[in-house]
């Protein structure tokens, strides 16, 4: 089932899915400089996508989102479809 | 009960039969999906049914505690505690006793001691033949997950045994994964199942893929070419070097589409069921690093050890030389957690090297570069070749059981003097399955299935039957079981 999230849960799944300590990250920050965002990360961000909010994206969605907000926007995006 | 037979097809057809019967009625449904998980696990091995209750039962009563505790952080560690002990106990006794006693053995006899210890394994003259439960790494794994995330507040507390109980022993996945998180799996329990015409055709089609994989890859390369050159020392020295090259290049195979299909029967089984569970396999050998390789090879256990042990041990928060640490302690574990034999040990410390000098290398390359790493098809091309070999290599470990095994598959390596013997062709055609499923784009792969599940019923029917009916003139005559039900 597909649900609205605002763009603090989203953040808060990016912590969880990088190992990052629980308010690490902002909406607005640079997700170039996230040491955990790497292939497992991504994984693990996408598996919690799906668990959390019932949205299934692919991995080539993220690729041009350079913040949270932006990931937030792909999502906000897929789930409407 | 395994999954190439025709009884569990029949098993699988009486279960979606019962299951959508009683779609209105969600305790009967989840009753009759209980007792047929249950009977399947009996249908295996029906000494350690009582093990997978003891473990249910542990981690229900351990999440209730916790949520119960609420502030009390103490008693919610207790709690934890509890799990940890009794899951990680049975686990350890029953899977990695014999090993200890043994090594503890050898060592005190080494120091001129004469130790007789007791032993489990009939093998070593204790009570019990083939000790280690089916599924327990797979099963202790996954009540583990719902106990520390109930722990860490990420999921609530399942409040009715009965859901939990299913939660861990859903047939498809209970033997050899992929292991499912609470909350993936406990909302699809919790909303009424609704029947979609389009999952039984994607279902089916998973299904036929990892029959494909099991049947036509593993099972055929097993048979005619890996088992044959590894079945030990002086098989694999009688071989020479060309013939044992392509046996582990086979072997590489052979694993994927071993636990890969078994991965796909699962999902597919689960998905006629109405429900959906993880994919655990993602073309590994497409990786271009090792890291990558972990993400996309039995995905679910990859993410276990990420989540659970990587994230408790401070995952890469605490400096450059923890980190390597860290990635040292988890692939290690990895190896061993495959089963109880040096062999898997080396295979985790193989993984456990690389992964440590491929990140310190590149933590370095970073700090000089100011952040950036040069990327071009040449380097992906590298990664890829190089990511493949490590595994390729790191799988003479996994395959051989013996210490003269590995002795013979290095000196093998000198031995040109010999050239290909005949093979028959049913070889050759699993080696380029193999290839073309990790070759082929996954649109391409989600076309044709959307393009299956399109198709009338009465058509799917008969595509199945043509397929199984290949699949059965190619595959070897013997009934092979899958390589991880002995983790």
């Amino acid at each position: 089932v597909t649900r609205a999230v605002d763009v603090d849960e989203i953040v808060e799944l990016i912590e969880e899915a990088t190992l990052s300590l629980p308010g690490s990250l902002a909406p607005d920050t640079d997700l170039a400089g996230v040491k955990g965002l790497d292939s497992m990360g991504l994984v693990s961000f996408l598996g919690l996508v799906r668990d959390v909010i019932g949205v299934e994206i692919a991995p080539k969605e993220l690729v041009r989102c350079r913040t949270p907000r932006d990931v937030h926007a792909v999502i906000a995006q897929a789930a409407a479809r | 009960m395994y999954f190439h037979t025709f009884t569990y097809a029949l098993f699988l057809w009486s279960a979606y039969v019962v299951f959508w019967a009683l779609r209105k009625r969600r305790s009967l449904r989840h009753a009759a999906l209980l007792v047929a998980s249950y009977w399947f696990y009996a249908g295996i091995d029906p000494r350690f049914v009582g093990l997978l209750a003891v473990s249910t039962l542990t981690d229900f009563v351990a999440g209730a505690g916790i949520a119960r505790a609420d502030a009390d952080e103490r008693a919610r560690k207790r709690y934890l505690w509890f799990s940890l002990a009794v899951n990680l106990g049975i686990l350890g006794f029953f899977k990695y006793y014999d090993f200890f006693a043994e090594n503890v053995e050898h060592a005190m006899r080494a120091l001129g001691a004469d130790a007789h210890l007791w032993y489990l394994g009939a093998e070593h003259g204790g009570p019990l033949r083939y000790v280690v439960p089916a599924g327990i790494s797979f099963y202790t794994f996954q009540t583990l997950s719902y106990t520390i995330d109930v722990y860490r507040r990420r999921v609530k507390p399942c409040e009715s045994l009965l859901d939990f109980a299913l939660y861990v022993s859903f047939f498809p996945q209970l033997i050899a994964g992929p292991i499912v998180r609470a909350r993936t799996f406990l909302p699809q329990l919790a909303a009424e199942p609704l029947r979609d015409d389009s999952d039984v055709g994607a279902g089916l089609f998973q299904i036929l893929q990892g029959l494909a994989k099991k049947l036509v890859i593993a099972d055929v390369l097993g048979a005619h070419l890996v088992d044959v050159v590894y079945r030990d020392a002086a098989s694999i020295q009688g071989a020479g070097a060309p013939l044992f090259a392509l046996a582990t290049y086979g072997f590489a195979l052979q694993i994927y589409g071993d636990f890969a299909g078994y991965s796909d029967i699962a999902i597919g089984s689960a998905r006629l069921l109405g429900f959906r569970l993880p994919k655990n396999f993602d073309a590994p050998y497409k990786s271009k690093s090792l890291e990558e390789f972990w993400s996309r090879w039995h995905i679910s256990m990859s993410l276990w050890f990420y989540h659970f042990l990587y994230d408790a041990l401070g995952a890469d928060r605490r400096g450059r030389a923890r980190t390597l640490a860290n990635l040292f302690a988890v692939h290690l574990l990895i190896g061993l957690w495959h089963g109880a034999g040096w062999n898997f040990v080396l295979w985790g410390l193989w993984f456990s090297v690389w992964m440590v000098a491929v990140r310190a290398f590149r933590m370095t390359a970073l700090r000089r570069s100011g952040g950036k790493m040069p990327a071009s098809p040449l380097t992906s091309a590298l990664g890829i070749l190089f990511t493949f070999h490590v595994a390729l290599l790191g799988g003479i470990l996994f395959r051989c059981t013996d210490a003269a095994s590995i002795r013979a598959s290095i000196a093998v390596l000198g031995d040109w003097s010999q050239g290909l013997p005949a093979l028959p062709w049913t070889v050759w055609l699993a080696i380029a399955i193999g290839v073309v499923s990790h070759a082929t784009p996954e649109r391409l792969d989600r076309a044709i299935g959307a393009r299956f599940v399109a198709l009338p019923r009465p058509v799917q029917g008969a595509a199945v039957a043509l397929c199984l009916y290949a699949f059965l003139a190619v595959t070897p005559d013997r009934l092979t079981t899958f390589v991880y039900f002995n983790f």
